[in-house]
């Protein structure tokens, strides 16, 4: 056992950076400077709502651009060439974040937000929390998976291939998703709403980013792509995000103020969706005798949400007020409480795994 | 302690200033240089893994004219979070001391991203030597050899005093300061004592005049610290830091991090080893 494992296994969140480390804190923050903004200052939310071109809110699109365009620049898909290495994990994952991962999350958030917590959840409402949780649903994580994948010392250059695999799956996959199960749940979206949600937030900010990525590299290099431009780069995911929050929170004030207890009521189907996901993916992974450096990321990777994307489409389609866009939020909130505690399960569960696993980069 | 640097090297704009720093080390003994590049890997930081031949060849490139100028040179490129690859790279190799180039930091940015920097001083589980990289400092030309010991007299700063102690057989006379706020407020006399009597303490265990004292009386510590290091033209700062586990971690300490943050020398800080 390396160092670096021990320092995994005892202090998981030194091998974090310090954004994603405190991220459930910073969304706590977010909850109260938003509430108080919406409720002190109205106008500044309600005047930023109002810029609108064609029904889409521009600054909300510029801050959902922020979050994502990032993402989608420092994506090598050139990774994808590696997808025949070891099919077998590849395999788990995509069946499990396609064909299992959106349906059981439907299955589990009808069951709790519109049966069991229908005494304290109105109906219409409850409708609105299925609509977000099914958005987290539909697409596997794009971004905290590779700090997930460190902390249990996953291969780095699988976790790519993953990452991008399921990407480009999302491209075409995602619209289908959302809409089946939207429907199924009587929650009518147009088609043309979830196309133009797609257009603005999936396809565009991944065009730009290959573009930027092939453009520069070519005319800067790839020391001045990654040492300067990328540095450049960093802080504008978290700043969109935070800022998006705190926007989102000055609308859903009145909602939190309610009904207080609704964050946690959502946060139950979230909370099992996660830890079930993440049992069906690792188990058939050990059943496959898939090395735990690509299983462990591989469960995680479908275990936690691409959130970013999940609160942008809720905005789109729902608007910032809906209960849909606060359930975004609250897989935002418990996102890293909960990989933490699949970090320390998957490491504790190394032994599971063949024991001579192949050398791993880095 | 400096026979064995691990040098983090992240190719960006300053790295070129803080190799110019290598061959001053040489006075202080260092013999042996790891370079480390590490491919960040995190939150928003899909790591550039097909960038990694490149970096392997530049690093070997700095290696080739480093063995040159007679140091015994590694190299490494690794993929993960940059300040943890760091630790785990100077443990598995022995490394005395991880040297890392230290840009201005904003504080805002750092909270959103955190700094490798910052990460590396809260984390540090061996001593870290900063070299600000900002264009605008202009850094002594000679040789690292005038150290400047930083010390409360606290537990914390043993590691640091005893760093120091050992440096003076090394290099010029050196200097202590300690500020504190006895020339600020009255009642804080018997703090003046105790810390005098400590650097009496210090001065008894080397040669007389190896250091000279200086213990302003107000003002901000850090800033009196760089204050003085620029008056008196010491080239090293020396300061310790709390021991290391994960509360304490987050509580780096003002003045050490505000060195951190600020310097325009070189900067030593060493753990708490007790």
């Amino acid at each position: 056992m390396t160092a670096m494992q021990e320092d995994s296994e005892i202090f998981p969140a030194q091998g974090m950076g310090f954004f994603e480390r405190y991220l459930t804190v910073w969304v706590a923050l977010c909850i109260i400077a938003g509430v108080t903004l919406g409720q002190f200052l109205p106008v500044v939310p309600e005047t930023l709502a109002r810029w609108e071109y064609a029904s889409v809110s521009i600054p909300v699109a510029i801050l959902i651009w922020a979050m994502i365009y990032p993402m989608m620049v420092q994506i090598d898909f050139s990774a994808i060439l590696g997808v025949r290495r070891e099919p077998k994990g590849l395999a788990v994952t995509t069946t499990v974040n396609w064909l299992i991962k959106p349906f059981t999350m439907f299955v589990i958030a009808w069951f709790f937000l519109m049966v069991v917590f229908s005494p304290w959840i109105p109906e219409d409402l409850g409708r609105e929390y299925l609509a977000g949780a099914i958005l987290l649903g539909a697409a596997p994580c794009t971004a905290m998976v590779f700090v997930w994948s460190y902390l249990t010392r996953g291969d780095a250059a699988y976790t790519l291939v993953q990452v991008a695999v399921n990407d480009i799956i999302m491209l075409f996959a995602f619209a289908p998703i959302v809409v089946l199960l939207l429907g199924m749940s009587n929650i009518v979206v147009p088609w043309d709403t979830v196309a133009l949600s797609v257009l603005l937030y999936i396809v565009i900010p991944f065009s730009a980013g290959y573009l930027t990525r092939v453009v520069l590299i070519r005319r800067k290099g790839v020391e001045w792509f990654d040492n300067v431009f990328l540095k450049r780069l960093a802080p504008v995911t978290p700043i969109g995000l935070l800022v998006t929050l705190v926007l989102l929170f000055a609308f859903q004030g009145e909602t939190i103020l309610n009904n207080p207890l609704h964050i946690l009521l959502i946060s139950v189907p979230l909370t099992i969706q996660t830890f079930l996901i993440f049992y069906i993916a690792y188990r058939w992974a050990k059943a496959w005798k898939v090395r735990h450096a690509v299983a462990a990321p591989g469960a995680m990777i479908g275990a936690s949400n691409f959130f970013e994307l999940a609160v942008a489409a809720a905005i789109a389609m729902f608007g910032l007020q809906s209960g849909a866009a606060l359930a975004t939020v609250v897989g935002v909130l418990v996102e890293v409480p909960l990989m933490l505690a699949l970090v320390r399960i998957a490491n504790r569960t190394r032994h599971w795994f063949p024991a001579h696993e192949a050398p791993q980069p880095g | 302690m400096f026979e064995h640097i691990l040098v983090a090297v992240d190719f960006s704009p300053s790295w070129e200033r803080l190799k110019a720093q290598l061959d001053r080390l040489r006075v202080l003994g260092c013999r042996r240089l790891t370079l480390v590049h590490v491919i960040a890997s995190g939150y928003t930081q899909a790591p550039e893994l097909t960038h990694r031949d490149h970096y392997q060849q530049r690093l070997d490139q700095v290696a080739e004219s480093l063995r040159e100028r007679d140091f015994e040179v590694e190299t490494e490129v690794c993929v993960g979070l940059v300040a943890a690859e760091l630790r785990r790279a100077a443990r598995e190799r022995e490394a005395g001391v991880i040297l890392a180039g230290s840009h201005g930091h904003r504080i805002l940015r750092d909270l959103l991203l955190g700094s490798t920097v910052l990460d590396l001083a809260r984390q540090a589980d061996r001593p870290l030597l900063l070299a600000p990289t900002d264009e605008s400092v202009v850094l002594p030309g000679t040789r690292v050899c005038r150290p400047l010991l930083a010390t409360d007299g606290s537990a914390a700063a043993a590691g640091a005093e005893a760093a120091f102690l050992d440096l003076l057989s090394l290099c010029q006379p050196g200097l202590v300061v300690s500020v504190g706020r006895w020339a600020e407020h009255s009642g804080h006399d018997d703090e003046q004592a105790r810390i005098q009597a400590h650097v009496a303490e210090l001065a008894e265990r080397v040669p007389a005049g190896a250091f000279e004292t200086l213990l302003p009386g107000k003002g901000r510590p850090a800033e009196e610290i760089a204050r003085v290091a620029e008056e008196r033209a010491a080239d090293l700062i020396i300061v310790g830091k709390r021991g290391h586990n994960p509360m304490v971690d987050l509580l780096l300490g003002n003045t050490a991090e505000a060195v951190c943050r600020n310097a325009r020398r070189l900067v030593l800080l060493v753990p708490d080893m007790t």
